[in-house]
């Protein structure tokens, strides 16, 4: 019981230099570094939730849900309102929720959880998340299996807030080859499609510290799989790649994210199976037929200057 | 297809059995003798009604799913979105480990991690222990965070006598006062039970004409129990609560389906008395409220137990 923090028992994973933490509840990465650059925000160890969501998997739907309301062939479903202030329910329903440990090696651990049916949730799926760490990077895998009797919905985001060593955060220059954003209104729930122009156009690069965003994109050209990379002064490369059918990311950034020095410029980069309120767009949700398994990946790889 | 409601535990004595379940430490079942002393949960489909969860680390209601602690606005989620407050505690959707399993008794436990609202880590368990012609639940948490927290417990079995219908039974609560509450179902007041009035159950009265939601406060506690059901015949079903447990809430729904001996669901009235360590909306008003020092420990049982005869 000594090692059960916040956000559950924590685990190490290595490969040659490079060194990762899962942490059980949420299946959160609490550590990312190459030697000793740390390559997300690290997560103290403190009997606390992860401040700004720090690296928690977000399944089984990432972003929110507007009124915590959708249907199902026609039925209301009312999700319990994780967003109080908003009026919405966020992050899926896994954000507090312990997995089981199935699968450890030195550099890779699975972790699981099985998702019941709950309020305004009548499915019931296994959903598991797969770390894999490489001498140069990270492959993290989003699985589920559909146990119920009906088909069920399913999609999968990521929270972590990447970072290269000891630059400031608000240096970096963050590249994300989208052409289109998600307007929000002031509850953040979408109103609608554009293509990007001005503070959301990141196809050439702009300096995390000139961005206010909180902000979905679509219509992303990648190269590689590589969706977002943050480039440091010294030209050392952080890329996030996404499987081809995770067509989503969402940018946040924020001034006070709480660092070992103070408060300081953070960004979330959060690669997503589909948009903000896909419960009742539709867009891009996975529907699994009773049995039927879905996975998908992304990850990051680091290039240093 | 897996369970809804997770793992089935079946424990048995060579009178009883009791089925539990992992989600929410769940009982589906309990039977002495064949007849049956809670409503039955197929583990097809969750538990209707609430039916036999264990709710904690609060049970009922918190108002606006919002409290304070040490000076700090804390909100939860808003579990009843209909009436805009938090019910049943963290775990109603939480699915506890096995850390115990004998033919009769199985010890379930659930971490608490600090959430939404819920700045506290625990450690929380259940044991449920048959014996030939009882039941008896205790619940367990300790404190694994470094400030002190709060804690409340209950559940929530809709107990029965064998087969006879709920609306024959009589129905006996040894209280001394009840909660008054508002539209959205959370306490105002604790008002004295009045003597022969609508809410004084000390004299055994028929299921059947009563409809009720209420909370009772200064329930008797100790093995002679505080609610017994009676069957026509003189069966009883008494449930008895440890000192902690000074509240019982009893629900009587009408629409509960219950499950007949072939294995039908039918619409039919039933009865929760729900065993709680404090009052609803306790995280407001402090009523009954266990506050636990870091690696504190804390434990309390109440059972029910199958009677011949009065």
């Amino acid at each position: 019981m000594s090692t059960i923090t916040g956000v559950g028992e924590r685990f190490a994973l290595r490969a040659g230099e490079a060194y990762a933490e899962i942490g059980t509840v949420a299946a959160v990465l609490c550590a990312f570094r190459i030697g000793d650059v740390d390559l997300t925000e690290p997560l103290p160890v403190e009997t606390a939730p992860p401040p700004f969501c720090s690296g928690i998997a977000l399944a089984p739907w990432p972003n929110r849900v507007r009124a915590g309301r959708w249907e199902l062939d026609g039925v209301p479903q009312q999700l319990d309102i994780t967003e109080p202030g908003r009026g919405g329910a966020l992050h899926g329903l896994l954000e507090f929720t312990e997995y089981e440990v199935r699968e450890r090696t030195d550099a890779a651990i699975t972790l699981g959880a099985v998702i019941h049916p709950q309020h305004g949730w009548p499915f019931q799926l296994d959903t598991w998340i797969r770390f894999e760490l490489a001498p140069d990077g990270l492959t993290v895998t989003h699985g589920a299996r559909n146990l119920s009797e009906r088909s069920a919905p399913f999609a999968a985001g990521t929270h972590p807030y990447p970072r290269i060593g000891a630059h400031d955060v608000a240096d970096l220059v963050l590249t994300v080859p989208a052409a289109e954003y998600l307007e929000v209104d002031e509850r953040l729930d979408p109103i609608a499609w554009h293509p990007v122009e001005g503070g959301t156009d990141l196809r050439g690069g702009v300096r995390v510290g000139d961005l206010a965003l909180d902000t979905a994109f679509r219509a992303l050209s990648p190269v590689d799989g590589v969706t977002a990379t943050l480039t440091a002064p010294d030209g050392a490369r952080l890329q996030i790649w996404q499987d081809g059918d995770w067509r989503y990311l969402q940018v946040f950034t924020t001034p006070i994210f709480p660092k070992a020095g103070g408060l300081g410029t953070a960004v979330a980069i959060e690669p997503m199976t589909a948009p903000p309120d896909a419960l009742n767009s539709g867009d891009h949700v996975i529907w699994l037929a009773p049995g039927q398994a879905y996975e998908g990946s992304w990850g990051f790889s680091y290039l240093p200057a | 297809m897996p369970s809804p409601v997770g793992d089935v535990i079946e424990l048995h004595t060579a009178r009883s059995t009791a089925q539990i379940a992992t989600l929410a430490a769940a009982l589906l079942g309990l039977t002495v003798d064949g007849h049956e002393l809670a409503e039955r949960t197929p583990p097809t489909r969750l538990p209707s009604h609430g039916h036999g969860i264990v709710l904690a680390p609060w049970p009922n209601r918190v108002r606006d799913a919002r409290w304070t602690h040490d000076g700090t606005t804390q909100q939860l989620d808003v579990s009843d979105p209909t009436r805009g407050n938090a019910i049943h505690g963290l775990l109603r959707n939480t699915a506890y480990r096995v850390r115990e399993v004998t033919d009769a008794e199985v010890l379930l436990g659930a971490v608490i991690h600090p959430q939404h609202g819920w700045p506290f880590l625990l450690d929380t368990w259940v044991r449920y222990a048959l014996s030939d012609d009882a039941l008896t639940v205790t619940h367990g948490v300790r404190n694994l965070g470094a400030a002190r927290a709060p804690w409340a417990v209950g559940a929530h079995p809709y107990l029965r006598v064998g087969d006879a219908p709920v609306e024959q039974l009589t129905l006996e609560v040894r209280a001394a006062r009840y909660l008054e509450l508002d539209e959205r179902l959370v306490p105002i007041a604790a008002r004295d039970v009045e003597p022969g009035g609508p809410l004084d159950l000390h004299t055994p009265r028929p299921l059947g004409e009563l409809d009720l939601n209420v909370g009772y406060q200064d329930v008797a506690t100790g093995p002679g129990g505080v609610a017994v059901l009676t069957a026509p015949d003189g069966r009883r079903t008494v449930l008895w609560q440890d000192e902690p447990f000074r509240w019982l809430q009893v629900y009587t729904p009408r629409d509960f389906p219950h499950v007949g001996a072939d294995g039908s669901e039918t619409p039919a009235l039933a009865v929760a008395i729900e065993p709680m360590t404090a009052a609803p909306d306790a995280l407001n008003t402090g009523e009954g409220l266990i506050w636990l020092e870091p690696d504190e420990s804390w434990e309390a049982s109440w059972g029910v137990r199958h009677e011949e005869k009065a």
